[in-house]
């Protein structure tokens, strides 16, 4: 939906052919299947040595920092090309990019008491809390398992429900993906509202047509006012009767401060999103001995104590990045003086503006992992190709050379932490302009959430300074 | 700009005999799978499986020793393309004192690590790694899909020793020794292949200490056409 | 009012920020000295690794120093490495590896212990310091008092810019 104050950034008319073609999104698909059988097949049989399988470096290294850049340019990319999903959703229509006059499955309305982000979150939250307590993005096998897990969740939702219910309700990525998209520089919107409200009565960009899908993610482009939920597949576009869907640059992160109805459960999920980058790794470097002590008197030593305290610690972690969020929301309530503001709205606005923090520090520690262990690229890449596709041989010695020294690895992260406080404190701005009318009152409650950017920051830039000679 | 005219798309017709198929082969697909990471489908990985020709090997510190199916000792193992080889490796740790002691004197036989052959501080980081702890390997062959570690600290445990560890190669597999791995594989490729104890991690790292990175045996899998 | 806002803000970020700063450097029991070692012995230091850190966090010796590392991880795999020692070890749960012995031939400095295994979302920073010496103030220890300067500077700057600028009108929430 067009926004008045939008600022008018051209549409990106030489790739509308591309994106009316009814197979973009499977042609678009097809490199990443085949490049996810690799993965599957080398991390299921292949060498188990950590340097030498393709399938659990290429996941866990190229296509992680991969997935972190593409959020800040492209939006929810990765949703695009994702084959897992896609799954499910030629097995629903019985199509891979036709419109099939015949579906299979049984349709179920995804229940309503699941349409939010809490379970991804949670899922989210589950998935990293098993990689800190198990280890499975060092363990090829167990990287093959989640993918084989996620496919066939991904199917078997399909086949069960509507549309793509399992990336919008499931996917434990989907939370991650679609609030980081909201910092996109692209968007796909209706062009023009007033078409959509006045002279289009049938709404096929949602419910589709004789000739397309409608979005399957459930959403009205009509009215569609982020990228939250945009897998950007283009099916609207096809399916608009009056051209009115447009791919557009724009402000990178206008969805931030420009979304009409900011959701409780986003800003929970942004805060949490936010926490697992910043404060959990401070809380685990400082606590975790702390607790594991404690319990230790309490429960027999040995794996099952271990797990009970990282969970104890995600736990606390996480209920601690969102009481500060909303400590310091009340903290701008207060300092606006406008008692008509609920602390709860505030919350749910400003914790969005954290998310460019949230981001900078992820790809802060991928760049440390980066320059550390690039030589495991062209390691595996060898190792692959002299037995392709089941990568079971050992190509040689390691490759271990740092790319970039300690000191020059934590400039480069300082750079990453500062861009991200500076995206948050514009967007933090921006916010605190729409909830409040009177100037003074807006930018007296932006200052404790600067404060607060500036304490989430000093968080990053100390926990990456452990070790710095 | 005119209205469209309003058109009443009829929803995609349901097909329940291809939901009772697509059902049934997401079922299959889940339980193979299942069975799959169990260990129990056919195409899970397999172990060795004992077939083809045998040879032995036996790491020490910082070198191998390469036998044939009747314990002659060889330069290389020499196979044909296309040929099915089990290959069984007996740590020198898990033989005798003086048989380990005998192995570990040919290291000192060249040179290594800046210091030259017949250097007695060779012998004593021999020494020195198995005090540390350092007694694993990790067995690769270039090109080829073996990759198998070594485990001679849960048999010899805090003793570091056994009073009755066999006295050779021949002897431990006789008695089936439990420290000996196996590993099974059909040759594809023509050519001069290096067994070498593998880094242990992404940013190098040994099992077995400080000649670790010398631990090559250039050429010693010959394929021939 | 915006004053009262700086006000609110300062003693909320003020000790917050301190807190940090103090947990990650500062809380006792992380910093370890070598001492001294019976003749021709070397020190051994005892060394955990679990996710995400290293205890003890600081390991201080002298130059000429001989010591060797004991090493073992609390949960899963880990990595000790000290890349001027050229020592890495390979650490799995349950397991004490000792680095071999060295002498710290070493000029006075900070140097980097890291995780070599990558272990999850805090491995970068699993990191450790070996402090040889009385080395003085180092490039790695000013800089994120820098960065952390910066950052302030950041903050202030935009917000007299913000206060500042007459603003855009935006649509109400």
């Amino acid at each position: 939906m067009t926004r008045p104050s939008a600022r008018r950034l051209p549409e990106l008319r030489l790739v509308h052919p591309l994106l009316r073609l009814p197979a973009f999104q499977f042609v678009a698909i097809l490199p990443t299947a085949a490049i996810v059988a690799v993965v599957l097949l080398s991390s299921w049989r292949g060498i188990e040595h950590p340097s030498f399988n393709f399938g659990l470096m290429f996941t866990w290294v190229v296509w992680w920092g991969a997935l972190l850049v593409s959020l800040l340019v492209l939006g929810r990319a990765w949703c695009l090309v994702c084959p897992i999903g896609a799954v499910g959703e030629w097995l629903q229509r019985l199509s891979l990019w036709w419109r099939s006059p015949y579906t299979a499955g049984y349709h179920l309305r995804w229940p309503g008491a699941l349409r939010n982000m809490w379970l991804p979150t949670a899922l989210f939250v589950l998935f990293i809390w098993l990689d800190n307590g198990v280890g499975f993005s060092n363990s090829p096998r167990m990287t093959a398992g989640l993918i084989a897990v996620l496919l066939l969740g991904a199917a078997w939702v399909g086949l069960v429900f509507e549309r793509r219910a399992f990336c919008r309700y499931v996917c434990p990525l989907t939370s991650f993906i679609g609030l980081n998209a909201l910092l996109s520089a692209f968007e796909l919107r209706g062009r023009d509202g007033r078409i959509c409200r006045t002279l289009c009565d049938t709404k096929d960009c949602f419910r589709g047509n004789a000739r397309r899908y409608g979005c399957p993610m459930a959403e009205f482009p009509g009215a569609m006012d982020t990228n939250l939920q945009c897998i950007l597949c283009a099916e609207c576009m096809r399916s608009c009767p009056h051209d009115n869907v447009a791919l557009r640059l724009r402000v990178p992160g206008q969805d931030l401060w420009e979304m009409r109805r900011p959701r409780l459960d986003g800003a929970v999920s942004a805060t949490v999103v936010v926490g697992l980058a910043t404060v959990l790794p401070l809380m685990m470097l400082t606590l975790l001995p702390v607790v594991r002590r404690a319990l230790a008197g309490a429960l027999a030593a040995g794996e099952a104590t271990r797990l009970v305290a990282v969970g104890l610690l995600f736990g606390l972690g996480i209920a601690a990045s969102a009481a500060i969020v909303y400590a310091f929301s009340a903290l701008a309530r207060r300092a606006a003086g406008d008692p008509g503001v609920p602390t709860r709205l505030l919350f749910a606005r400003y914790a969005y503006a954290l998310l460019p923090l949230g981001l900078a520090k992820s790809l802060a520690d991928l760049s440390d992992h980066l320059f550390r262990t690039w030589g495991v690229v062209p390691d595996v890449t060898r190792a692959l190709m002299l037995d392709f596709p089941f990568n079971q041989v050992v190509p040689g010695r390691v490759t271990a050379v740092h790319l970039v020294p300690p000191l020059g690895t934590y400039l480069v992260q300082a750079a990453l932490l500062l861009g991200g406080l500076l995206f948050t404190l514009y967007a933090a701005h921006r916010i605190s302009l729409r909830l409040f009318p009177e100037r003074d009152a807006a930018f007296a409650s932006f200052l404790p959430i600067a404060g607060l950017s500036f304490l989430l920051t000093l968080v990053g830039l100390w926990t990456l300074a452990v070790g710095l000679p | 700009m005119p209205r469209a005219p309003a058109v009443v798309t009829p929803p995609p017709r349901r097909l329940p005999a291809a939901t009772a198929v697509v059902t049934l082969g997401l079922a299959a697909a889940t339980v193979l799978t299942l069975l799959a990471f169990l260990g129990k489908a056919p195409f899970a990985p397999t172990g060795p499986r004992e077939e083809g020709t045998v040879f032995y090997a036996v790491p020490y510190h910082y070198g191998f020793a390469f036998y044939d199916a009747a314990f002659r000792e060889i330069e290389a193992m020499e196979v044909r393309e296309g040929d099915a080889v089990t290959l069984y490796i007996v740590p020198a740790l898990a033989l005798s004192e003086q048989t380990f002691a005998d192995y570990a004197e040919r290291t000192l036989k060249r040179p290594m690590g800046g210091l030259p052959a017949g250097d007695l501080r060779i012998r004593e980081k021999i020494a020195g790694d198995l005090d540390l702890g350092n007694v694993e390997h990790i067995i690769g062959i270039s090109a080829h899909p073996v990759y198998v570690t070594t485990d001679v600290a849960r048999t010899l445990g805090d003793r570091g020793r056994r009073a009755d560890a066999p006295p050779s190669v021949a002897e431990a597999v006789r008695r089936k020794d439990p420290t000996i791995r196996a590993v099974t594989f059909t040759t594809k490729k023509v050519g001069a292949f290096d067994v070498i104890c593998v880094d242990s991690g992404p940013e190098g790292g040994a099992t077995c200490g400080w000649g670790h990175q010398w631990m090559v045996a250039k050429g010693a899998l010959v394929v021939r056409r | 009012m915006w004053r009262r806002a700086v006000a609110l803000t300062a003693l909320a970020t003020g000790p917050l920020s301190g807190l940090v700063i103090w947990a990650v450097i500062g809380s006792p029991g992380r910093v370890v000295s070598v001492g001294d070692p019976p003749a021709h012995e070397a020190s051994e230091i005892a060394v955990r690794a679990s996710t995400w850190a290293f205890t003890p966090s600081v390991i201080r010796a002298r130059p000429h120093d001989t010591l060797r590392f004991a090493v073992a991880s609390d949960d899963i795999q880990h990595g000790f490495a000290i890349n001027e020692l050229g020592i890495n070890l390979q650490l799995v749960a349950g397991q004490e590896r000792r680095s071999p012995t060295v002498t710290l031939a070493l000029p006075p400095g900070r140097y980097v212990i890291h995780c070599s295994v990558f272990c999850g979302l805090g491995h970068p920073s699993m990191k450790a310091t070996l402090v040889v010496g009385d080395p003085g103030p180092t490039p790695g220890q000013r800089l994120p008092w820098i960065a952390s300067l910066a950052g302030l500077v950041a903050v202030a700057g935009f917000a007299a810019r913000a206060r500042a600028r007459p603003g855009r009108r935006e649509d109400p929430a």
